[in-house]
């Protein structure tokens, strides 16, 4: 019985018909689409191997950036306070025989 | 990604800013969108049925960028557009004050045609009565085919849940539609 009632549901149902989209809805879509202003961050990254949802790869790349900055700002400091043969010197002391600062410069 | 998802090539084009893959996923996806649109939408406009899809295809071509496949794209799709659809429900009124649209069918017989449109209306307001994961349930499996296994997860429930909505749904049409079924109460 509950077959029968499921097959007679069924064909009611598929009395209510509904129409498909028609090309301007389409068109409209994509319309809407080119006038999106996002459309330049979308180029920025994509899929999960890529760099801006690589969180590993942006904190190491950070890391680096800080010590460099770092190691400039303290090179500079350094000159400004003291005598250039101190800063090397002092490079000497924590970067042995080679100093960062005369790299550098 | 342990699944196949044959929209993940274009989703990915998309994400890079492809309007050519847009097109193609748009025209892919789109009859079926508005379908269940319109169908969740119960007696609401054509009209809505179609601002709902073009919001929900903005939503895509400004997300792409960030798509993460932990799902078929298609399932995350049927999902935003019903959850649009139950959001419009609530916001604009209940269903019962809106009017009921007509239902053209083709059929060159003049009073035939006449009665299919009154089946039709009785269904979609019938549908349009039920609770928003019963008619999805009914949309997205009699309508649409889809699995029971991916509708439940379109619909955020398990299996069994799903099941037993599909089953609630089912009787509650019979009962709305209980004028269709006098033959099999009095047998």
């Amino acid at each position: 019985m509950d077959n029968q009632e499921d097959k007679k549901l069924f064909e009611l149902l598929d009395h209510y018909s509904v129409q498909d989209a028609d090309q301007s809805l389409l068109n409209n879509i994509i319309e809407r689409a080119n006038k999106s202003k996002k459309v330049a961050k979308k180029f920025a990254v994509n899929d999960n191997n890529k760099f801006y949802y690589n969180r590993k790869k942006q904190l190491l790349v950070f890391t680096v950036i800080a010590v460099i900055g770092f190691l400039i700002g303290s090179q500079s400091l350094i000159i400004t306070n003291n005598s250039r043969q101190n800063a090397v010197n002092l490079d000497k002391m924590i970067f042995g025989p080679t100093s960062v600062y005369e790299v550098i410069l | 990604m342990d699944f196949y998802d044959p929209d993940y090539d274009l989703i990915l084009l998309v994400g890079k800013g492809n309007i050519i893959a847009y097109r193609e996923l748009v025209h892919k996806h789109l009859n079926k969108g508005l379908r269940i649109a319109e169908r969740m939408l119960g007696n609401r406009s054509r009209q809505d049925a179609e601002d709902i899809m073009q919001e929900v295809c903005l939503k895509i071509w400004d997300g792409a960028y960030k798509w993460k496949p932990e799902a078929k794209f298609s399932t995350w799709l049927y999902r935003v557009i019903i959850n649009a659809c139950i959001d419009y429900n609530r916001k604009v009124a209940s269903f019962s004050d809106i009017e009921i649209g007509e239902i053209i069918d083709p059929s060159p017989n003049a009073d035939e045609v006449m009665i299919k449109n009154n089946i039709a209306i009785k269904v979609k307001v019938a549908l349009g009565k039920l609770p928003d994961r019963q008619r999805a349930a009914i949309v997205l499996s009699y309508y649409e085919g889809v699995s029971n296994q991916e509708s439940a997860h379109i619909i955020g429930v398990r299996l069994g849940a799903f099941q037993q909505l599909l089953f609630r749904a089912k009787q509650n049409l019979k009962n709305e539609l209980k004028e269709y079924f006098v033959e099999y109460k009095n047998g």
